[in-house]
């Protein structure tokens, strides 16, 4: 068709309707600083963390649900890990040992065993003796045991996996692929037994709260709140992009998620309400420089002003890894571009 | 597809200003049957190109029909009924303002159903006329900066009315449309008065064909300028030329229109007229042509004569 296109023919007809300026703005920085949760429950995370590196450490607990038969006569005993090959094939020594006490996949944490019940020791209570020591490489890990290792197992609270040395290897756990498991192998027959719970238990650094830190595996919430400009108020937010510096990171894997979150009443501690992901954002985990798109944040200030009670940046999700970057004091900026809107017609 | 939807809603540039294109120029409430019930149905696709240095875009629109009836109820009195389309507010328009690109898409407007009622004495013809205005509106406001789009959109929703009376002596008809508004429905209600209306006509027989000459005059408050237009029309036999000038309510858009148009008798059962309507609207440097080709189907004596 002659001149079917979308040349902006006629367009000048709009300026009755308004004038279309677009305009940016840098809103200014009123606070940030981290809110931490270094005793997080990961039952629920997707890997299982092993290793120690930067002030971390992640021990691996599981426990298994045996059948109660008879064990005599088995060929192979097989425990099995399988590795998750999107983080780093670090190498590292370990030792397995029994757990002396229960734990509760989702309740058990560093200090915790279970909702109610502390470890004796930070770190989980076990055995001095490790019942195996050996070390993981590139491939998923596979601990063969004898008949009188099965018994002990079967006898325990579970098992823990605990880092020898410096590095830092990452396990599907039953929720996020081929779970851990005891393979029981007997003439052709093989008898896969079903793991009862699998967690890992993390401890780490604890960051000065002015120090602007996010991490996933030890939560930090990066918490941020701009001045909101009244210059925006009946504005049409367009683009609203938070560029932060990175000083300092840590991960084992090639990108990061970002998410932030608006929080829903003023600041109070790690576990102020937030609302849903307003914002989400992959970046390679050795990005100097971060830059997020939060135009629904400033959107939704620019409707209701009293409600800026500013937001986190996070890592989404927070229990995928154990990773951290440290941002830069003061680098936090935000900017706005917004036009003014069309009049109605009426 | 949805290029195409916008190629099918696309009018005039220019009803994005005020309250639209009035559709309704030059329409008096007379009802010019004799003593056979009329029915008439009118297609009315639109296409239209918009000029502005150098640059030029067609657009298509099309409305989708306008019906009506007429029938003597007894030899003095004839009711009518139909609907039409009043303002149109349909409008698809890019723009571009240093990083700012806006497109906006607009479907809808007011739409009229009415009722009527004619009188005839002896040479002398009245007519009433009642409408119910009604009808929504939408626009899309797609605003991008860069890789960012947000779109804003308002919607309006319609309910009002108009009225129209009529005299015809002869050769001489006026018409005054009156105490017309309308509610457009928005976060408020805003009350939108529209103009009263005075129309004359002229009828002539001439060279063997009929002449008629109508002008009419808009009388707007403070909002609008109130637009005098006039419209010659010749026909003779089977064939018609009309030439229409329309400057609209809104400053500056002047119209100047060339209709044509065919009517073909289907044997007992009314004609078929097709008419060709071009115009040429322009304000300041844009220049928008509007070919509409209409075809009118009418059939006389469908359900009943009386005498």
């Amino acid at each position: 068709m002659l001149g079917c296109n979308e040349l902006p023919v006629g367009g000048g007809e709009l300026h009755s309707r308004g004038d279309f300026e677009a305009e940016e703005i840098q809103l200014l920085l009123d606070n940030t600083f981290t809110e931490t949760d270094v005793y997080p429950f990961l039952g629920n995370s997707l890997n299982l963390a092993l290793g120690k590196e930067r002030g971390y450490e992640s021990r691996v607990l599981v426990r298994f649900n045996f059948p109660d038969t008879s064990y005599e006569g088995l060929d192979e005993i097989r425990f099995v890990l399988t590795r998750n090959d999107v983080f780093d094939k670090d190498t590292i020594q370990f030792s397995l040992h029994l757990l002396l006490g229960e734990f509760q996949e989702t309740k058990a944490n560093w200090q915790q065993r279970t909702d109610v019940d502390f470890w004796m020791n930070e770190g989980a209570d076990y055995e001095a003796d490790p019942i195996y020591t050996g070390v993981i490489d590139e491939d998923s890990l596979v601990v063969l045991f004898n008949y009188f290792d099965l018994q002990a197992i079967i006898a325990s609270q579970g098992m823990i996996l605990i880092p020898e040395d410096s590095g830092f290897v990452y396990f599907y756990s039953r929720e996020g692929g081929p779970a851990p498991q005891f393979v029981l192998k007997k003439n052709d027959d093989v008898t896969p037994v079903a793991i009862e719970a699998d967690c890992h238990i993390v401890t780490g650094p604890d960051p000065f709260f002015i120090d602007p830190w996010i991490g996933s595996g030890l939560l930090y919430r990066n918490y941020v709140r701009f001045f909101f400009d009244s210059l925006l108020i009946d504005q049409l937010v367009i683009f609203a992009d938070l560029t932060f510096t990175v000083e300092d990171h840590f991960a084992k894997r090639d990108s990061v998620a970002i998410g932030v979150r608006e929080l829903l009443e003023p600041i109070s501690d790690f576990d102020t309400p937030v609302g849903p992901l307003i914002a989400f954002e992959k970046v390679a985990a050795d990005d100097s420089i971060i830059s997020i798109d939060i135009v629904r944040h400033i959107q939704r200030i620019t409707e209701h002003p009293d409600s800026n009670f500013g937001f986190f940046v996070l890592f989404s999700p927070e229990t995928y890894d154990i990773a951290n970057m440290k941002v830069i004091r003061g680098s936090h900026e935000i900017t706005v571009g917004y036009v003014q809107p069309a009049e109605e017609r009426y | 597809m949805i290029n195409i939807v916008s190629f099918l809603i696309c009018a005039s540039a220019f009803s994005v200003n005020g309250i639209g294109e009035d559709m309704s120029a030059f329409s008096m409430p007379f009802d010019d049957i004799g003593t056979l019930t009329r029915i008439q149905f009118t297609f009315l696709p639109e296409f239209s190109a918009m000029r502005e240095h150098g640059d030029v875009r067609s657009t298509f629109w099309t409305y989708r029909f306008r019906f009506y009836m007429a029938g003597p109820i007894t030899q003095w009195l004839v009711f009518s009924a139909g609907n039409a389309e009043r303002f149109n507010q349909s409008f698809d328009v890019y723009y571009e303002q240093d990083e700012l690109d806006l497109h906006v898409e607009a479907q809808g407007g007011v739409e009229e159903v009415y009722a009527g009622a004619g009188l005839r004495f002896n040479d002398i013809r009245l007519a009433f006329r009642g409408s119910y205005l009604f009808g929504t509106a939408q626009e899309l406001w797609n605003y991008s900066v860069g890789n960012y789009v947000i779109v804003d959109t308002f919607m309006y929703q319609y309910r009002g009315k108009v009225f129209t009376v009529g005299a015809r002596y002869r050769f001489l008809s006026c018409a005054y449309e009156f105490l017309g508004d309308y509610t457009a429905e928005n976060d408020v209600d805003t009350l939108i008065e529209l103009p009263s209306r005075l129309s004359v006509g002229l009828h002539h027989q001439f060279l063997g064909g009929d002449f008629e000459l109508t002008t009419e005059h808009s009388f707007w408050q403070d909002t609008y300028r109130s637009p005098t237009r006039f419209k010659l029309a010749y026909s003779r036999e089977r064939i018609g030329v009309a030439y229409l000038y329309n400057p609209w309510y809104i400053d500056g858009v002047s119209e100047h229109g060339l209709d044509v148009s065919y009517a073909l008798p289907i044997h007992r059962l009314g004609t078929i007229t097709f008419e060709l309507c071009s115009a040429l609207r322009s304000r300041s440097s844009l220049q928008e042509v509007k070919i509409s080709p209409r075809l009118v189907f009418t059939f006389d004596e469908l359900f009943t004569s009386r005498q």
